[in-house]
């Protein structure tokens, strides 16, 4: 995705210094919050796709924050605040998760699509209309937080 | 009942016609054998459909790409392949029928993406259904294309 294209997409990131990865079809922005860089997180519908077993195939926020909470965040926090440790944040609309972006070393990070993984934005920039609104952030708690 | 465009017929571009698709992928899927059959099947579509592909002159492979175009502006950034497959460009495509299908094998050959819901509705074929990652079906079908004489 050209910058240009990318401004498009995502207005409120427009003139920011960002760090944009190669593109990669392979994994997803919730493959990319876990920290799985080899698999497309999405209920089973076409083949290729990966969801963790005994959780149901739908992509409503209450299932995937069990899902992330599985992976250690279990504390919430306010959507508009930065977190200390590591965390996830959640972007929803009408209760269906649509994205996410992770927070790890001080900073946001998301996988955009199949396309770019941006580095170094502020989560509130990806609140675009095809995201939704950031719903809820979960965060490691602080003693098993990494980094 | 469907409209009957007014427009004549357009002549099959060459870089179509050049591709040189083996023998078994035409009788597998009916594609273009000569100029009188392109013009057969698209005179067959045009009066059932009354499609706008004859009407516009557009080039299979032009329509291909404007598509392509759109979907990719409009769906590079989601999240989830149930909504890139749901997007009107993509089901276009789909709707162009199996004589698209020689443009997204290439297209996925060189600009990998989520091709195999398209391709396993034009194709019927399904070569990828135990694929693990996108990755994987994507070699898959590439492996299915080159058996066919695809690539």
């Amino acid at each position: 995705m050209p910058r240009a294209e990318l401004d498009r997409q995502f207005p409120k990131l427009k003139g920011k210094n960002i760090d944009l990865s190669p593109k990669d079809f392979n994994n997803n922005c919730l493959a990319f919050a876990l920290g799985d860089h080899q698999n497309w997180w999405e209920p089973p519908g076409q083949y290729g796709f990966y969801w963790p077993p005994g959780f149901p195939a739908d992509t409503t926020i209450e299932t995937v924050e069990r899902i992330i909470r599985l992976h250690g965040f279990t504390v919430e926090l306010d959507p508009h605040s930065t977190p200390e440790n590591d965390s996830i944040a959640i972007y929803g609309l009408h209760g269906e998760w649509k994205h996410f972006a992770k927070f790890a070393n001080g900073a946001w990070s998301s996988k955009l699509g199949q396309s770019h993984d941006v580095e170094r934005i502020d989560h509130l920039d990806l609140e675009i209309k095809a995201y939704g609104k950031c719903v809820k952030i979960l965060s490691r708690p602080p003693q098993t937080a990494k980094g | 009942m469907p409209q009957v465009c007014e427009s004549p017929y357009t002549k099959p571009s060459g870089r179509i016609h050049d591709v040189g698709y083996s023998h078994k992928w035409k009788h597998r899927y009916g594609l273009w054998v000569d100029a009188n059959d392109i013009e057969y099947r698209r005179e067959n579509f045009r009066i059932k459909t009354g499609h706008e592909r004859v009407a516009s002159g557009e080039s299979i492979e032009a329509r291909f790409l404007r598509l392509l175009k759109v979907w990719n502006e409009e769906t590079e950034h989601l999240s989830l392949i149930r909504d890139k497959v749901a997007n009107h460009a993509y089901l276009s495509i789909i709707g162009m029928g199996p004589h698209v299908v020689p443009l997204i094998i290439m297209e996925l050959r060189d600009r990998p993406s989520h091709w195999f819901a398209a391709l396993r509705a034009l194709t019927g074929a399904d070569p990828a259904s135990d694929a693990k990652s996108p990755r994987e079906a994507r070699d898959k079908w590439l492996s299915w294309a080159q058996e066919s004489g695809l690539i």
